[in-house]
């Protein structure tokens, strides 16, 4: 079952969606609002500006000296008793205003208020008759509610707008999620499939973005099932191997019997060999399946010679070493120590005064050559040696040659083991992946 | 011959060390890492016999511990890791021989002579001073050409003045030689033991380093 505790990619790309798009709408509402604020900021004020350049032009100051306009300019709304919409024009002792301002004065103190004390939006403007004439103070004034009530409705319109589009949106990020996580919904049903033994692999038809999921997930599969074959083909033939041993130790046990004491310890030893001859390759099987090694040669056999020339000491044999450092195998160092152990242990055991090792590599593959001067085998016997780890059930491992569990773990890395008889002595040959 | 056995499996540590002493040997058993550290580092010994999975302190660290602080003495491990790259951990770490369970006893006992003969500096299992001959690898002795009935006692001290042939062994070494960790003697005990040994090979064999020890003569 899911860990609740887990985060869920399906809420982290809705969150992540999410976020970006209220900020985008947000954003976009701010700068959508300011523009419609300056947008009505400019209407009124080209509107008034227009008052205070008609008035501009119609002051003239009349020839009894009284400054008056030439033509009326209170068109609606100037006309509208307290309407809000004003105009004024002061300087020495003139005051002329608008019918709309009725007797009262603007003050021109901020905040400017009209005679409703309604709040206003002024523009103003100073104008001479002539030149060095005295100043005249034009204004002209709109209420602040003519500036606030359209930007009220469009935000109003605004904010609609925007909520829907965010649901809108919000409501396609879902879906997107939805449908992004689908395949892999499809896949763990499909795994799933595969665990209940319903199939055997998943199917292969995917989204480009999980194909090679799919594909790894497969092999995966198929190395599993490779390795449960294996294992029970080795339990089989580990327990075909015992079971012939433990009937004639039960026979020897039986009562009324001479128990005859070599005989059982010479059972329990061979039992004990095929025991550890199955596990080592199943070590080495277990290991294996499309991993990649790189394991240097030269140190590892720098070790077991050091290990042999103990383990033989007696013998006061002589070793020759000759491997270029820089040959690797692609093999696990475990696997190379057990195959190089065992031949060069063979080779300890039969050499009459030197053990001789070399390596060399091929285009792809490196040869291992262990050379005894011993008494050698004959071409009837390294067959029979050889032939041995042809089939597991006919393994008799232990034999004095380390030859079988060699041969099998370098099969399981496409390599080979050969003899070849010298005048004296016997050559062995180990065939194994190169890492480079 | 004195030996330490580090074996924490009571069965098995109880056969090795009955068969061990049936053979004539004086076997000091630790039953972990900590107490065979301990004991090999600290009393003399012809050889020791480790396990390697070892409760407290792992076979391979006692042994490490021991070539640094430069103990020579020659160490069989005995162990149930049978692959190659553990063997040559072992011989890397300092081990001088390496026998995989399950084992037959009498291998054991034949590497452990054959050790203990090597580290004495004999390359042939067979010691000759004079008329007296010591098979190393079945550890028994000819006098005269025939057989040597001896005591364990007598042939560990004999077995021990062999190997050392014509140098003396000093007294307290002999003596760790040839009784256990826990045994219950007195001084003069080496004594009787030498000089039941004169009265077999002759009493000019062995000679008393006065405040010393003893010596094999083997000349003449």
């Amino acid at each position: 079952m899911a860990d609740r505790r887990r985060p869920s990619l399906a809420r982290r790309l809705w969150l992540a969606a999410v976020i970006f798009v209220l900020i985008a709408l947000l954003i976009a509402g701010v700068v959508i609002d300011r523009t419609l604020d300056r947008f009505t900021a400019l209407q009124i004020d080209q509107r008034l500006d227009a008052q205070l350049l008609a008035l501009a032009s119609a002051l003239t100051v009349g020839s009894d000296g009284a400054v008056r306009l030439r033509r009326d300019l209170d068109l609606p709304p100037y006309d509208r008793a307290l309407s809000g919409w004003y105009w004024q024009v002061t300087g020495g002792d003139a005051l002329l205003r608008s019918r709309s301002l009725g007797d009262a004065t603007l003050a021109l103190t901020e905040p400017v208020k009209g005679p409703r004390q309604e709040p206003l939006h002024l523009r103003h403007r100073t104008v001479r008759l002539a030149s060095g004439s005295e100043p005249f103070e034009l204004v002209a004034a709109a209420p602040r509610e003519a500036l606030s009530a359209p930007i009220r409705t469009a935000r109003r319109t605004l904010a609609i707008t925007l909520g829907a589009l965010a649901l809108a949106l919000m409501g396609a990020v879902t879906a997107q999620v939805f449908l992004v996580l689908l395949p892999l919904r499809r896949l763990s049903r499909a795994l799933a499939d595969v665990r209940a033994g319903r199939t055997r692999s998943v199917p292969e038809s995917q989204p480009a973005e999980v194909a090679d999921l799919v594909v790894e997930l497969n092999a995966l599969l198929a190395q599993n099932a490779d390795q449960a074959e294996r294992a029970r083909s080795h339990i089989g033939n580990l327990a075909h191997g015992l079971k012939t041993p433990l009937a004639t130790l039960a026979a020897e046990l039986r009562p009324g019997h001479d128990v005859d004491r070599e005989a059982l310890r010479a059972l329990v030893e061979g039992m004990d060999r095929r025991i550890a001859h199955h596990l080592r390759r199943a070590r080495s099987a277990a290991l294996l399946g499309g991993r990649h090694f790189r394991t240097r040669l030269a140190p590892q056999i720098d070790d077991l010679v050091l290990a042999l020339s103990k383990i033989h000491v007696d013998r006061s044999l002589r070793f020759s070493v000759s491997i270029p450092g820089d040959i690797e195998l692609a093999c696990d160092v475990n696997d190379v120590n057990e195959m190089c152990g065992n031949l060069l242990d063979n080779a300890c055991k039969w050499a009459a005064s030197e053990v001789a090792i070399s390596a060399e590599r091929l285009q792809h593959s490196v040869v291992i050559s262990v050379r005894d001067d011993g008494v050698g085998i004959s071409a009837n016997a390294a067959e029979i040696a050889l032939s041995r780890g042809g089939r597991l059930d006919e393994v008799t491992p232990g034999t004095g040659f380390g030859l079988p569990i060699t041969r099998e773990i370098a099969a399981l890395y496409g390599g080979d083991v050969s003899l070849n008889q010298l005048q004296p002595g016997l050559l062995v040959k180990l065939t194994l992946p190169s890492a480079d | 011959m004195k030996l330490l056995v580090i074996e924490d499996d009571p069965a098995l540590s109880r056969s090795l060390c009955d068969a061990l002493r049936a053979e004539g040997c004086a076997v000091d058993l630790a039953r972990d890492g900590e107490d065979g550290l301990h004991l090999g580092s600290t009393e003399t010994y012809d050889a020791a016999l480790v396990d390697l999975g070892l409760p407290k302190v792992d076979g391979l660290r006692i042994i490490a511990e021991w070539r640094r602080s430069q103990r020579q003495l020659p160490i069989l491990v005995l162990t149930a890791r049978d692959d190659w790259t553990s063997k040559v951990e072992g011989f890397k770490a300092g081990a001088d021989d390496y026998l995989v369970k399950p084992v037959r006893v009498e291998e054991v006992i034949m590497r452990l002579r054959a050790l203990v003969r090597r580290a004495a500096g004999h390359a042939n299992p067979e010691i000759v001073c004079g008329p007296l001959r010591f098979n190393a690898q079945i550890a028994t002795f000819t006098f005269e050409g025939l057989p040597l009935k001896l005591t364990a006692l007598e042939w560990r001290v004999l077995s021990t003045l062999i190997l050392r042939k014509g140098l003396t062994v000093q007294r307290g070494e002999l003596f760790e030689r040839v009784y256990e960790g826990d045994a219950q003697t007195d001084s003069n005990s080496l004594e009787v033991i030498v000089a039941r040994l004169r009265k077999k090979i002759g009493a000019g064999r062995i000679e008393t380093a006065r405040g010393l020890g003893y010596r094999l003569v083997c000349d003449g």
